[in-house]
């Protein structure tokens, strides 16, 4: 082991960080290394003035604070109720969605039939459903049925007699 | 649930039910409670704040000293763990994944406050008391932490916070690999540097400070 990896070591081990073989291992060095074993003094040093943070009284004295949970606790009704609104608002714009939707449907089939109604009155045609429900013939009765027209075409010499 | 370091067992101001139970697995109570929670019971939730809001507290007063914003962030802190409880993974420990939250909005404090040019003083020096001569003076101790803080403060936050969370909050390496989402091998080599970083800093200004007082010592003899 070299010094560099011995003060990694040393670094670690600062803070009781070192696995049983690293421990081994650094200290096998350290009875070698005067070098390193100065180095690990100063390590101590610094981390006994770190500590002095760890001891702090402010740092501790937070028993004495009242508990941030009614804040919080407030905030969290705050949410819910904030989340029932939007919901509900979410639940209100699909509602008139599908009522204006339905509303479009019915309008316009309502139109299209009209439509339709119109533009069979205007040809005189009664639907066939409608002839066969009521009495009422289709056509007058002594009018003649329509003849079903047969194709005559004209005779030109030309063309044979039969084909 | 979160280990302690001997440190912390031994420190007669911590509470047992900040630290419900030491080892891997957390306590069957606290299972209960976060499943409950995650359900959306905030009675169950408030009872969780109540374990760890002091916990919490300290840590962040770590990055954040003044009291009021620290109060301001735990309480956030634990509004987010309550909107992204669908987010935590039942699997996992509650305790590093809350940190986690106050660690990441503390971070999020910290550079708008620096953003904004501010720079925070570690404590407020609690003037105009009486001074007794049977009392250890206060302050004294107040400058070193002062002085500490402020070397602290040189190291870089990625590193920084590993040794607070480490050395100075007592969270094992698992747990601060957890809280700051690192593998654990990364955690111990940003540990040893973080000491490193910190320990140059500190001889500097104790270099500096010996300077300061040679100058001043030959001032004095001038006059």
């Amino acid at each position: 082991m070299n010094c560099d990896d011995a003060r990694h070591l040393i670094h670690l081990d600062a803070g009781d960080d070192l696995r049983t073989e690293e421990q081994t291992q650094l200290a096998a060095h350290l009875e070698l290394c005067s070098d390193c074993q100065s180095y690990r003094s100063g390590m101590t040093g610094a981390m006994s003035a770190l500590m002095v943070l760890r001891d702090l009284p402010e740092a501790v004295s937070e028993s004495r604070l009242p508990s941030v949970w009614p804040a919080v606790a407030r905030d969290i009704r705050r949410l819910k109720i904030g989340s029932e609104k939007v919901r509900r608002f979410n639940l209100q714009v699909v509602a008139l969605s599908v009522c204006s939707l339905a509303l479009a449907v019915v309008t316009m089939v309502q139109s299209l039939s009209s439509l339709r109604g119109s533009l069979n009155q205007s040809e005189g045609f009664v639907p066939a459903q409608s002839v066969s429900n009521s009495a009422v013939p289709a056509y007058p009765q002594d009018a003649r049925p329509p003849q079903t027209s047969t194709f005559n075409p004209p005779h030109h010499p030309s063309m044979p007699q039969s084909f | 649930m979160l280990r302690m370091s001997a440190s912390d067992k031994g420190d007669p101001e911590l509470d047992a039910s900040d630290f419900p139970e030491s080892g891997e697995a957390p306590s069957a109570s606290e299972v209960r409670l976060v499943h409950a929670a995650r359900n959306g019971d905030a009675e169950a939730f408030g009872e969780l704040v109540q374990r760890y809001e002091r916990r919490v507290l300290k840590v962040v007063r770590r990055f954040v000293p003044e009291l009021e914003y620290a109060t301001d962030l735990v309480q956030e802190s634990f509004l987010r763990a309550w909107e992204r409880f669908e987010q935590f993974d039942p699997s996992r420990r509650f305790g590093p994944w809350l940190f986690r939250l106050a660690v990441n909005l503390t971070y999020d404090h910290l550079r708008k406050v620096r953003r904004r040019g501010r720079w925070a003083r570690f404590s407020d020096a609690k003037e105009g008391h009486t001074p007794d001569p049977t009392v250890k003076d206060p302050r004294v101790d107040l400058d070193l932490s002062q002085e500490v803080q402020m070397v602290l403060a040189e190291v870089p936050e990625a590193y920084r916070s590993v040794l607070i969370l480490r050395d100075l909050e007592g969270f094992c390496t698992s747990d601060v690999a957890a809280i700051t989402e690192r593998s654990e091998a990364t955690i111990r080599w940003r540990l040893a540097e973080a000491r490193r970083m910190f320990r140059e800093a500190w001889e500097r200004r104790e270099r500096r400070a010996e300077v300061q007082r040679l100058s001043a010592d030959d001032s004095g003899s001038e006059l």
